[in-house]
């Protein structure tokens, strides 16, 4: 299946140790994110994102190299009662450190296995519109074989 | 999908105008040109031109209604995940951006 993935490069004119500190330090997130945002720094941490019209999403901390690499794992939005502008698949989120002469290049990659499919997950329902999560009709042997 | 159809795909969302454009089409459901122009620091002449170089990638299509032509993304998959790419690599633009401001007023700070 192919890939969709949104990638941006940066040179930011400071060290490497200060743009890590501005990714992982909870505070410093926020300052620039638009989200406050929580964050387990280990592999397997969780980390959770506050938007500041309402909506949450959280994440799970997959690979922590200190200065170097820092991968998440975005979950789709959480609530989501807003509709399509936070129509989201679940997300990889990769941030690459590299120290140069001038300063840091950093490269950040956002990507989700499947376009498609996975944005089709969230679409809401057409036909169904109104009627709530369909449900299997209420037949016993249905339960039973499960 | 043509690999001369794939280049245009990729030679349209290089330019960050366009993906502003995709953006822009992405949130509503049919937009005429000059709507766009209108919330976009370009000319009514460059969005057509944009738009043009869009349809010609297969991305947007343009329907008239009236006396306007709006556009929309193009449905189905290629459609969805320009979208997508669109929302989130403006969402990494405004974000790298802010973060760049965050480390240089640090450095005011001393």
């Amino acid at each position: 299946m192919p890939e969709q993935a949104v990638e941006r490069e940066i040179l930011l004119p400071a060290p490497a140790g200060e743009v890590w500190a501005a990714l992982t330090d909870d505070d410093r997130l926020a300052a620039w994110f638009g989200a406050e945002a929580r964050l387990e720094l280990r592999p397997g941490g969780r980390a959770t994102f506050h938007w500041p019209d309402g909506t949450t999403r959280n994440a799970t901390v997959e690979v922590v190299e200190v200065e170097g690499v820092l991968i998440l794992r975005w979950f789709p939005f959480a609530d989501d009662a807003r509709g399509g502008r936070r129509r989201q698949p679940a997300t990889t989120l990769r941030f690459l450190l590299q120290a140069t002469p001038q300063g840091t290049r950093l490269r950040v990659t956002e990507s989700a296995p499947t376009a498609h499919e996975a944005l089709q997950e969230d679409h809401p329902p057409a036909l169904e519109a109104g009627q709530g999560p369909s449900h299997s009709s209420g037949d016993p042997r249905a339960s039973a074989a499960v | 999908m043509s690999k001369h159809q794939i280049d245009m795909v990729f030679s349209a969302l290089s330019d960050p105008t366009r993906r502003e454009v995709i953006e822009c089409i992405s949130e509503e459901n049919g937009v005429s040109a000059s709507q766009l122009a209108a919330r976009l620091p370009v000319t009514r002449q460059a969005v057509a031109k944009h738009l043009s170089a869009l349809s010609e990638a297969g991305l947007v299509s343009g329907e008239r209604h009236g006396r306007q032509k709006l556009y929309r993304l193009t449905p189905g998959p290629m459609g969805d995940v320009m979208g997508w790419m669109a929302r989130v690599g403006a969402e990494w633009d405004d974000r790298l951006q802010a973060l760049e401001r965050h480390l240089a007023s640090g450095e005011d700070r001393g």
